[in-house]
């Protein structure tokens, strides 16, 4: 590569550093808020308001949490009262009872709450979320009922009174100093999900929220993602209630009602379930105010309620979104000139796109074709696969397969069985020597078989930058430690991951689109950046549904143009087409299905002559 | 033995009511695929309006009765109308219907606690005899009649499922709703009709237990949850469903309270629950098909 | 004017346009058949016919009155019909129940209009009493068909009718609808093969990228016009109307 890289500082005019801008403010949000909060505990005077607002502040922290389970990873865990009660009750059950002290109760306390969002986890890898929420909103019910369980462990209805507060260093935490305590932890908290939120787990959650199997075809394991959504709300709603559970010296059930359940709820839903702040700014809009302006909370369930419901009806994404799209309608979205303004070299070229995704796979030597034979599937009894036994398909390296055939002919059902995402009823598959016929999907992935579907599959709001770069991130060997901490190795992977992501974004013609979300792109553009992000990864084969459909002229010609300088370099695509043009011209092989058996194999020049791709294709009969 | 068989009885008897309140769910649920988290509170509006119009207002039971289901129907619709209705239109998905659904819950609840203050409220027995004696078991009379309800609720649905025209319907739209819409059906405006039904089960429900239980206010998800529990154990897909996980639930709190404690009879339920759904998820009378919520 | 009509239609899925700009205007009695390559608008097309899909620009019109903003269940009661993927049949239901549903807006005429259906398609009558998931695919096919005609509607929209059947039921399919306009169905169907097509309809209108670039009487469309359409060579298609 020659291409002279300007700095990219310089080179980028003002409308493309929005994007920058804007995730530079989320980069000190968390900050900025912490330090506001505490500004208010130093100077306010008012024992009673430090108490109350501590309190909220807990809350806070618990939205947050449940923010990461129901905006990034879209489960509804109406479980997250039920968490935050036992980080509180395990505290202070340890403290009251069995004599420990504040920090190491506290550090239980969130253990317990992590395991309980663990065990809670497991019905909802096995139930719809519909049944997920229910539960969890069950064990919210329970909570006067477990607690009454163990009434020797928790003082049962009575409720448990603590010894003392908790000391720091010798200093013992009065409410300036709890208020202080529960503001740091707030911002640790949010700086804690900032870091996952922009680290590659973080776009895995967004993409397996909308898709779960879109991630796995990906190669990523789709539980542990999730156990990791489970993993962030339970510990922050555990700190939260190991904190809350200090604030007035005594806790009872009474603390852990179904309302402060709806309260998180309808604070994460009223500042926006997508937003990292949103959360906080919600419990801020539906606890702190009317304590300051009405204080009444006799109206609190009124509140709650109502805001849920108008928040579900009117603004289903918080007020965040509304304020933007409030603005926008003022502001019209002005779309920057279609060549790429990102890092000024940006004509879209096949070439240079292709040579980016092969070095993604530098040092991977895989040579192994994918063999599927003798493949059949029936779906309700209606057979849509039948091939022969002796019939192969395969996708080698090197080599373009076009699958062409009327609707109905078993194309993605072949598609999906090759991935891993239909079983066969009987047949084969095998990767080189390794037999994958009945393998998980992230394993057939892992050996370096990819994936793009009929229908582009994006997060609403990543920006192509963030999803490729999320994704290119994740491809380094970056310790997970380095990305809670967001440490200058984990910057500095970050950076080369979103440069390159800028990259394949302008070589891709898409610099128009490069600072919009996903949400907002052309049809052509989502569909290019849907096949990008099958292809930003280490497989080798590559399997294309409708790649073309919905690409303008241009763009048909740098995807087939792209797709043929990565099969020169090595790598296998099968792909189903329905623009013959297009699909002919890139292809080394094709293979016509009708009726769910293999009808005509052989070159794209004998099968553009053969009379049966025009029986088949427009029913001529020869 | 004399023990368990009046536990047994009023665990029947308990059951009975969540059958009622289960089949209102399963109505909605089948025809809108939803679940309606406000219909708890539909059931407690029951026994505070049975409270206001029989006790303070002294109409007869009857009148009292009838008068109960039109006010809680119209409630049924107003759910319908505010919660459901904007996100069918916007062609939302229906896990956010629970979400509309719970703040209507709550905003019901809070609205039950400003009208009618949060003290339980008593309901005298409306029937000629207030207890049933089955050999030496004695049992409510209300629980009585409340079976009789429900099993009664329960062969009128299934005569209306298999010989109206518009049962036929209900059990079409389960199979395929699109096609029901496509055949000329307003599915939308039968949405609005189940939840008006439901809103009559919920207050024949209410009427039915209030003697009972009593007028309490908060007791709305109470119901909301037990209901729920009924119908994932007995499974969604039809009214048998609801009948059998409604007396599963209640046999479990009945006897669960009888002999571990009162306190910790949902715990039994929820046990069960997280028993069926680990071993047989889509519930014991589920059909063929899979569940899909 | 008799008609049903779509002009200057611009509808798709999620902020795309499937369809751009297509008009069409099918009279009782007319047999239309939509050709065209996969991914072109043929079910877009007869999605917004049948009310299914909103409309981002452009007007529907039955006999005249303008029924843009129509839900699916209003095009029904005024005698469009649709029948496509997925198949409105009942599996759950027996034979003569699907039916019946098919029938909800004419239910007073319950009986007769089933005795029509059973005429017209034999073979639904040995199956009265099954229910609809043992039928093989073809007697679905047909199921879903005789629903549609249980209302008597004056319009028919079929989403590939051939999908999945073997050449010799859709022969019968294809009969059937050519003898349904014979009686006066306004027919509009979608199909991937266009000589049977072509051969079965009176109108013909080929859809490329969602517009149209051919439409006549069957003999008027050229094998280049099809080849242009359907094997992609662009160049010769040129946006008639």
């Amino acid at each position: 590569m020659t291409v002279s890289v300007r700095d990219p500082e310089t080179a980028r005019p003002p409308e493309a550093s929005r994007a920058r801008r804007m995730a530079r403010g989320t980069l000190n949000g968390p900050v900025v808020l912490t330090a506001l909060v505490l500004l208010f505990g130093l100077i306010s005077g008012a024992q009673g308001d430090l108490l109350q607002g501590a309190v909220a502040l807990t809350y806070a922290l618990a939205a947050t949490g449940l923010g990461v389970a129901l905006g990034l990873g879209g489960e509804y865990l109406l479980g997250q009262g039920a968490i935050f009660a036992c980080g509180a009750y395990v505290t202070a059950s340890l403290q009251a009872v069995h004599s420990w002290t504040f920090w190491p109760a506290a550090g239980a306390g969130i253990v317990a709450a992590v395991l309980l969002g663990f065990l809670l986890s497991i019905p909802a890898l096995r139930v719809s979320r519909f049944y997920f929420a229910m539960v969890g909103f069950f064990l919210v019910y329970l909570i006067p009922e477990i607690v009454q369980l163990f009434s020797a462990q928790t003082g049962g209805s009575a409720g448990l009174a603590l010894p003392n507060a908790p000391t720091f260093f010798g200093i013992t935490l009065d409410n300036r100093g709890m208020y202080i305590f529960a503001a740091i932890a707030l911002g640790i908290g949010l700086l804690l999900i900032r870091n996952v939120r922009r680290s590659p787990l973080g776009v895995h959650m967004r993409r397996m929220r909308d898709h779960p199997f879109v991630i796995a075809t990906a190669g990523i394991d789709v539980w542990r993602v999730r156990l990791a959504i489970y993993t962030y709300s339970s510990l922050l709603a555990g700190l939260a209630g190991a904190i809350y559970s200090q604030l007035n010296g005594y806790i009872s059930p009474l603390d852990f009602s179904v309302d402060t359940t709806i309260l998180l709820f309808a604070a994460v839903l009223v500042g926006g379930r997508t937003t990292l702040l949103g959360p906080t700014l919600g419990v801020f809009l539906l606890y702190v105010i009317p304590q300051i302006v009405i204080n009444v909370a006799s109206y609190s369930d009124l509140i709650y309620g109502g805001t849920v419901l108008f928040c579900v009806i009117v603004l289903p994404e918080g007020v965040e979104d509304a304020a933007i799209g409030l603005y926008r309608r003022v502001r019209p979205h002005r779309p920057l000139p279609a060549s790429s303004v990102l890092t000024g070299h940006g004509e879209p070229s096949a070439e240079r796109l292709a040579e980016l995704l092969w070095q993604l796979r530098d040092g991977t030597t895989r040579t192994d074709p994918l063999v599927i034979r003798g493949a059949r599937k029936a779906f309700g009894g209606v057979a849509a696969l039948q091939i022969d036994d002796e019939v192969a398909v395969t996708v080698e390296p090197g080599q373009v397969h076009l699958l062409l055939g009327p609707n109905g002919s078993g194309k993605t059902t072949l598609l999906n069985a090759m991935c891993g995402l239909a079983r066969l009823d009987a047949g084969s598959i095998h990767i080189g020597d390794a037999e994958v016929t009945r393998a998980p999907i992230a394993k057939i992935a892992r050996r370096g078989v990819g994936r793009s579907f009929q229908t582009p599959r994006l997060p609403d709001e990543l920006l192509p930058r963030q999803l490729l770069g999320g994704m290119l991130a994740g491809m380094r060997r970056v310790s997970y430690l380095h990305w809670l901490t967001s440490d200058h190795v984990a910057a500095r992977t970050r950076r080369a991951a979103d440069g390159l992501a800028d990259e394949i974004v302008a070589a891709s013609g898409m610099g128009g689109g490069a600072d919009r979300p996903a949400i907002d792109l052309t049809s052509g553009e989502r569909r290019l950046l849907d096949v990008l992000a099958a292809l930003t990864s280490q497989a080798h084969l590559i399997l294309l549904d409708e790649p073309a459909s919905g690409l303008s002229a241009h763009e048909r010609r740098l995807l087939a143009g792209t797709i043929r300088a990565l099969a020169a370099r090595g790598m296998g695509f099968l792909v189903v087409e329905h623009d013959l043009d297009l699909a002919l011209g890139m292809a080394d092989t094709v293979t016509v299905l009708v009726g769910g058996t293999v009808a005509v194999t052989g070159q794209p020049s004998e099968i553009k002559e053969h009379p049966y791709l025009r029986e088949v294709l427009i029913g001529v009969p020869a | 033995m004399h023990e368990f068989l009046t536990a047994f009885a009023s665990g029947v008897g308990l059951g009975s009511i969540y059958c009622v309140v289960a089949l209102g769910y399963s109505f909605v649920y089948r025809t809108t695929a939803s679940f309606n988290f406000a219909q708890g509170q539909a059931v407690v509006l029951g026994t505070l309006f049975t409270y206001t119009f029989y006790v303070k207002l002294g109409i007869p039971a009857i009148g009292a009765g009838i008068a109960v289901c039109i006010v809680v129907a119209a409630i049924g619709g107003l759910t319908e109308r505010v919660a459901i209705w904007p996100l069918v239109r916007r062609g939302d998905e229906t896990l956010k219907w629970l979400m509309s659904t719970l703040g209507m819950a709550v905003l019901f609840t809070g609205a039950s606690l400003r009208i009618w203050g949060s003290d339980i409220l008593g309901i005298p027995n409306y029937l000629s005899s207030p207890v049933t004696h089955f050999g030496s078991v004695r049992v409510s009379s209300s629980y009585v009649l409340a079976f009789a309800v429900a099993v009664a609720l329960a062969i009128t649905i299934e005569i209306f499922q298999r010989f109206t025209f518009w049962g036929r319907i209900l059990r079409a739209v389960g199979d395929n709703r699109l096609a029901v819409e496509l055949a000329g059906v307003n599915v939308v405006r039968m949405g609005f009709w189940a939840f008006v039904l439901s809103g009559v089960l919920a207050g024949a429900a209410g009427f039915v237990i209030g003697p009972v239980t009593f007028a309490d206010p908060n007791a709305g998800f109470n119901f909301a949850i037990l209901s729920f529990a009924a119908l994932a154990i007995g499974g969604f897909q039809s009214h048998w469903g609801a009948l059998i996980g409604g007396f599963a639930v209640g046999l479990a709190e009945s006897l669960g309270g009888t002999y571990l404690g009162l306190q910790y009879q949902d715990l039994v339920v929820f046990g069960m629950l997280i028993l069926i759904l680990v071993i047989r998820p889509e519930g014991v009378m589920a059909g063929r098909q899979a569940r899909h919520v | 004017m008799t008609e049903l009509a779509l002009d200057n239609i611009f509808a798709g899925y999620g902020g795309t346009d499937v369809l751009r700009g297509v008009s069409l205007h099918v009279a009782p009695g007319d047999c239309v058949a939509v050709l065209g390559p996969n991914g072109a608008g043929k079910s877009t097309l007869l999605k917004v016919l049948s009310g299914q899909l909103r409309v981002r620009s452009g007007t529907r019109s039955v006999d005249g009155d303008n029924v843009t903003s129509w839900r699916a269940y209003k095009a029904a009661q005024a005698g469009v019909r649709w029948v496509g993927e997925p198949r409105p049949v009942y599996p759950s239901l027996t034979v003569e129940e699907n039916l019946a549903i098919g029938g909800v807006v004419a239910r007073r005429r319950i009986k007769q209009e089933t005795d029509k259906v059973y005429e017209l398609l034999p073979a639904l009558q040995a199956k009265r009493r099954d229910r609809a998931d043992s039928l093989s695919g073809g007697q679905q096919q047909m199921l879903a068909i005789g629903q549609a005609l249980m209302s008597t509607p004056r319009y028919l929209c079929l989403d590939e009718p051939s999908l999945g059947l073997a050449p010799v039921v859709f022969g019968e399919v294809a009969r059937l609808i050519s003898d349904l306009a014979a009686s006066g169905v306004g027919i509009v169907w979608a199909e991937q093969f266009p000589e049977v097509a072509k051969a079965r309809s009176s109108q013909v209108v080929l859809l490329s990228a969602g517009m149209v670039t051919a439409s006549g009487p069957p003999a008027q469309i050229s094998e280049e016009q099809l080849e242009a359409a359907y094997l992609g060579t662009r160049a010769q298609a040129s946006p008639v109307s």
